[in-house]
């Protein structure tokens, strides 16, 4: 089973239990402990969200640095290895942008291109302690992560 | 969420169009719950909507419904909107019952005729089309 698909479902049984421990609270009409929950489970889609991106990111991280070290060794005409060797072979450098390593493995304005900015402003939203009012679906991360990784891994 | 150039209006609409699918599948399913006897809907608006976007362009709150859904007296599901504006979907609300949670997302394009899809809490988190035999089952559990 691949990452997300291990954290889709640690996330599933924390948000099913949330859920019925504010289904019960409904039931009961303990209206303070039922938006208790719910705040919970909001933060719980919020931190798994956050966590996979950032498996995510490290992926993208690696890939684009693979790409860049094979080209400034496979190249030989400087002409062709001039653009290559400047840019940072070392995966944490963050003298090349997050969308910009994005760029060199897929196609920009294509679907996934555009999918996982998506992602990353929701990232930067959350991540930089937005105003938490921003849904997601972390089946739908689950998916879309699963299948971008093994893309990017091709 | 990412969105070039986006007016007021364009979101006013986005919102509208929102409680329209919302009032259209509390209808679907109060259908489904009826032709079942002994279940019956009741909404009410109690969900604060104010997401990004809104809060962004200034766009005022709006208050949402809820649907809940009883077995005789006993309540047996709630159908709690969560969100417009989501990554790979244009919108998501949550199905609670004493077993978890369904989260349905609409995944049709922006102002197309609704595709809602279910993620389950005991199917392993596959997509299921949602209907009304998923629904049945869902609060006969």
């Amino acid at each position: 089973m691949s990452i997300f698909k291990d954290l889709g479902q640690m996330y599933g049984e924390i948000n099913s239990y949330y859920a019925r421990m504010e289904f019960e609270a409904k039931t009961r009409g303990w209206i303070r402990r039922e938006r208790t929950w719910a705040r919970k489970r909001e933060l719980n889609d919020h931190a798994y969200f956050l966590f996979m991106f950032t498996r995510l990111e490290d992926h993208i991280r690696e890939q684009s640095s693979k790409l860049i070290v094979g080209k400034q060794t496979s190249l030989s005409r400087w002409r062709q290895r001039s653009a290559w060797d400047i840019l940072p072979k070392e995966k944490d450098s963050d003298r090349l942008s997050f969308k910009n390593r994005l760029a060199l493995l897929v196609k920009k304005g294509c679907k996934d291109y555009n999918r996982i900015i998506e992602y990353y402003y929701l990232r930067n939203t959350l991540g930089h302690g937005g105003s938490f009012s921003s849904p997601v679906s972390i089946p739908d991360v689950v998916d879309d992560f699963d299948r971008i990784y093994s893309a990017l891994s091709a | 969420m990412v969105e070039k150039e986006v007016t007021k209006e364009d979101i006013q609409k986005r919102i509208d169009d929102w409680k329209k699918r919302i009032s259209s599948l509390y209808d679907m399913i109060s259908e489904w719950a009826a032709s079942e006897g002994m279940y019956r809907c009741s909404r009410r608006p109690a969900i604060q909507m104010y997401e990004e976007l809104m809060q962004k362009l200034s766009v005022h709150p709006e208050v949402l419904e809820l649907l809940d859904v009883y077995h005789g007296r006993e309540l047996v599901a709630t159908v709690k909107p969560i969100g417009l504006w989501i990554v790979g979907a244009n919108g998501r609300l949550d199905i609670l019952t004493r077993n978890g949670v369904t989260i349905l997302v609409d995944k049709a394009e922006k102002f197309h005729k609704p595709r809602w899809v279910a993620y389950g809490s005991t199917n392993g988190r596959q997509a299921r089309r949602f209907d009304k035999r998923y629904f049945v089952r869902l609060i006969e559990e």
